[in-house]
């Protein structure tokens, strides 16, 4: 064997810009004024609706009252479809607009980043654009980024991930495309708007920080500028999600999320993930389901697939979820991740298997409005064989698995997916 | 050869004819370039002609290969002149484009003089009266026999007509640029010590430019300007069958078109038309009795010399050859087939049974190969593969995404 070929995996690293970020109790009353600095006029707001609570009306008005001219997309679907995309560029384009604002979670600020990039080539199928830095004009319209849950991290990220229900419509492809051109403007972190989400909304996004937080620690891009933004997130979500789930309305622990999704996008966003978000995105390509559930339910069947590779690392991840590692061997720590990561599951109260996601529960699509159709054709979860063998195939080609720390290949990564669907988490635990 | 002092004012009637061979027409000059094997079109033709009689340098910008060079030297060989050419390039001072001091020479003279030297002060007591005694006699040293001439001035001094080539102009930096411009002005050439050079004949001055930078203002008012850009297919045609490439006249009209087609692509260097030639060349070599796919892939690279543009050539090629292989249609705005207009409710997407605008089977051949593993290796989270196409983002087109800011021209200006 060749030396080169001995260090080709990512001898070069690369670390991606953030944009700037306001953060804190009432960042969001900056919004309007922000939007002003940089020359907005005319904005489409993009977002799923949120329906069931009054945040985007609050925005919106707010940026009335400062003097912009607000345009209105709310037809965002949870799980963003590349037709939400393209409708939100027709309609920036028919009413001529100049920026975009993204209210929402994840889905939200990934369909606006979709939006612009596909505006700023001229309405080109966003689909088009899978893949890594794909977009060829680095000029895009403007983009605050507000963010309403504490998980996605999207608003900080180079990352967005959209669904492709058009290639072929019997099997749909969530993809994530990775461009420093989709890099917001600005992004705006206030605890004060998570106070309206779900309680089961909230745990399971913390979930999503647990992963974007624990992937980058172990992944083959992992190096030390995102090191410490990673643990660090997993301490602080190990301290903060229960609160922020169990109280909703307490600022300590909305904050302590708040802080820790931001940090764990920055880890991910240059230290690379792993299968936890491959799984998550080929079961939500299937069945519409939440990225947050996915990653909930398949993060402990992936760090215990992984952790034979990295005993060490998932030691330090034990210590960060606040188990007492002293005296235990690595080999100890590190089963003892495991456990508190999926007491911190049961503690949640998060679904344990995907068989056991029956509840349409009302955090679906746009809020209140119930289910879209894409949602309703879905197919029905069963955990058969074959959409097991079906669901493996995604996640191999997904553009998260290279950065995952141990080899995947159809015969190894099978049986975790299955486990995700017909296994039981109390083999996990030792 | 004439010297003038600087402040002679005496300089040339443009309009006098030098004894190489004048055009009559334009229609002239189409005829003489096409005895000599180049295939001038009107406008190229007009502005040749109007430099024979305006005498005025020509300034011709286009892209690599596209007959810029070509052009001085078959103007040269039509008139009977001599080329000179001076190929510009970064860093170029005027000492390699204008004259140099010949040192070595003067050194070795005055080695050779030292007795001489030495009798010449011999009678001077202080060392002030020697040096002004040499100074007295320093011209001597700063005459024409030491001077070493380069292409600028060799123009200028040359006893016979010449057609004088300043290749890629834009290469060299401003500096060069200012001291082109009394040569393209005046026809002359200060020699500070000596004097100035006064064209005896005319030279006809022809400057070429990849577009690299913008030449100065100055620069180009001097010169009749002209921009060369790949010919139409008719003419390119033209070009390649009378270079006698061996190609029949239907196949190289087809590789016209393929050529054309990869001009159209985002290449980092497009196909010229020498390299087209080449191409003709090689592909006749290989006895090619038809143009397949096959066959232009495995000889592209003899158009295309990036690793980068080398592979989306390959995977233009076959839509080329047969434009009705099966492409995904380049939708615009709606990519997605499904008709529905911006009523503000949920759409309808019945997942099962809708026709699309593409072949049947590409949707799906197209998602089944993202489920194949390793497929994101090039790229990798920005792994080395992936700046190849660093720096070169920028294929895009002046308006594209025009758009992203429109509002911003036409906003109403508030009243308060």
């Amino acid at each position: 064997m060749q030396v080169d070929e001995l260090l080709k995996p990512f001898p070069i690293k690369e670390f991606h810009p953030f944009p700037r970020a306001m953060m804190g109790p009432g960042a969001h009353e900056m919004i309007g004024p922000e939007a002003l600095k940089l020359g907005f006029k005319r904005t489409l707001v993009m977002t799923t609706g949120l329906r069931g609570s009054d945040t985007v009306h609050k925005i919106v008005e707010s940026c009335k009252y400062h003097g912009l001219e607000v345009v209105l997309f709310d037809q965002v679907e949870s799980n963003p479809k590349d037709y939400n995309v393209m409708d939100a560029v027709s309609l920036y384009n028919t009413e001529q607009c100049d920026s975009f604002i993204s209210i929402g979670g994840g889905s939200a600020h990934d369909a606006c980043k979709g939006a612009r990039i596909s505006v700023a080539h001229d309405g080109r199928n966003i689909n088009e654009f899978e893949g890594f830095n794909k977009s060829e004009n680095p000029k895009n319209p403007p983009h605050i980024a507000v963010s309403t849950t504490a998980g996605t991290g999207s608003e900080t990220s180079w990352a967005y991930v959209i669904t492709d229900t058009t290639t072929d419509p019997d099997k749909p492809h969530k993809y994530v495309a990775f461009d420093d051109a989709s890099v917001t403007t600005l992004a705006i972190d206030d605890p004060v708007l998570y106070y309206d989400c779900p309680v089961a909304f909230t745990a399971q996004c913390g979930f999503d920080v647990l992963a974007h937080a624990s992937e980058p620690y172990v992944s083959r891009l992992n190096f030390p500028p995102s090191m410490g933004n990673a643990l660090h997130a997993v301490r602080l979500t190990a301290r903060h999600l229960r609160e922020a789930t169990w109280n909703p309305t307490e600022l300590a622990g909305r904050e302590g999320m708040m802080y820790a999704q931001y940090i764990a996008a920055q880890a991910f966003n240059s230290g690379g993930l792993g299968i936890i978000h491959s799984i998550s995105h080929a079961v939500s390509a299937f069945y519409d389901t939440h990225h947050g559930l996915n990653n909930a339910i398949a993060l402990p069947r992936v760090w215990a697939f992984n952790m034979p590779v990295l005993y060490d690392r998932f030691a330090d991840l034990a210590e960060a979820m606040g188990v007492d590692t002293h005296g235990m061997t690595k080999v100890q720590a590190a089963d003892q991740a495991l456990n508190a990561a999926i007491r911190l599951l049961r503690d949640v109260g998060i679904p344990e298997k995907f068989t056991d996601v029956t509840q349409d529960s009302h955090i679906k699509n746009r809020l209140g409005t119930g289910p879209t159709k894409f949602y309703e054709n879905r197919k029905e979860i069963s955990g058969a064989p074959e959409s097991i063998d079906a669901i493996t195939n995604h996640v191999l080609g997904d553009a998260c698995t290279p950065g995952n720390p141990k080899e995947c290949t159809f015969e190894t990564v099978r049986p975790v997916v299955d486990h995700c669907f017909n296994g039981d988490l109390d083999d996990l635990i030792s | 050869m004439s010297v003038h002092l600087a402040d002679d004012t005496s300089t040339l009637d443009p309009t006098v004819a030098d004894d190489a061979i004048e055009f009559t027409d334009v229609a002239d000059v189409v005829e003489r370039f096409a005895d000599a094997g180049y295939l001038a079109d009107q406008r190229l033709a007009t502005t040749v002609f109007l430099q024979s009689r305006l005498g005025k340098p020509i300034l011709l910008e286009g892209p690599a290969g596209v007959g810029k060079t070509q052009l001085a030297k078959t103007l040269a060989e039509v008139t009977g002149r001599e080329l000179l050419r001076l190929q510009c390039y970064e860093g170029q001072d005027e000492t390699t484009a204008l004259y140099e001091w010949d040192y070595g020479k003067q050194l070795l003279y005055t080695q050779v003089l030292r007795e001489k030297i030495g009798q010449v002060v011999a009678d001077t007591s202080t060392i002030a009266e020697a040096v002004e005694r040499i100074g007295a006699e320093e011209s001597v040293f700063f005459s024409e026999r030491f001077l070493a001439p380069r292409p600028l001035l060799e123009a200028v001094r040359s006893d016979h007509p010449v057609v004088l080539l300043v290749d890629e102009v834009d290469r060299a930096d401003e500096a060069l640029e200012a001291v082109l411009l009394e040569l393209l002005a005046e026809y002359q050439v200060s020699v500070p010590e000596i004097g100035t050079f006064v064209a005896t004949h005319q030279p006809m001055i022809v400057l070429t430019s990849n577009n690299t930078r913008d030449l100065s203002a100055a620069l180009k008012r001097r010169c009749l300007h002209l921009s060369l850009d790949y010919p139409e297919a008719e003419r390119e045609l033209e070009i390649i069958k009378s270079k006698n490439t061996g190609l029949s006249e239907t196949l190289a009209a087809k590789l016209v078109e393929i050529v054309r087609g990869l001009r159209d692509l985002d290449l980092r260097k497009a196909p010229s038309i020498s390299e087209a030639i080449d191409w003709a060349r090689t592909l006749a070599v290989l006895g090619a009795d038809e143009l397949n796919a096959e066959i232009l892939s495995d000889t592209a690279n003899v158009v295309v010399k990036y690793d980068r543009d080398l592979t989306r050539a390959i995977d233009a090629i076959p839509r080329l050859v047969d434009p009705n292989a099966e492409v995904p249609a380049h939708l615009h705005g709606h990519g997605h087939g499904h008709s529905h207009g911006h009523s503000r409710d949920h759409h309808d997407h019945d997942h099962g049974d809708h026709d699309h605008d593409h072949g049947d089977n590409s949707g799906q051949a197209k998602r089944a190969a993202k489920d194949a593993p390793g497929r994101h290796a090039d790229d990798y989270y920005g792994s080395p593969g992936s700046h190849n196409d660093a720096g070169t983002r920028g294929g895009v087109s002046p308006g594209q995404g025009s758009r992203s800011f429109k509002a911003r021209g036409t906003a109403r200006k508030r009243p308060f």
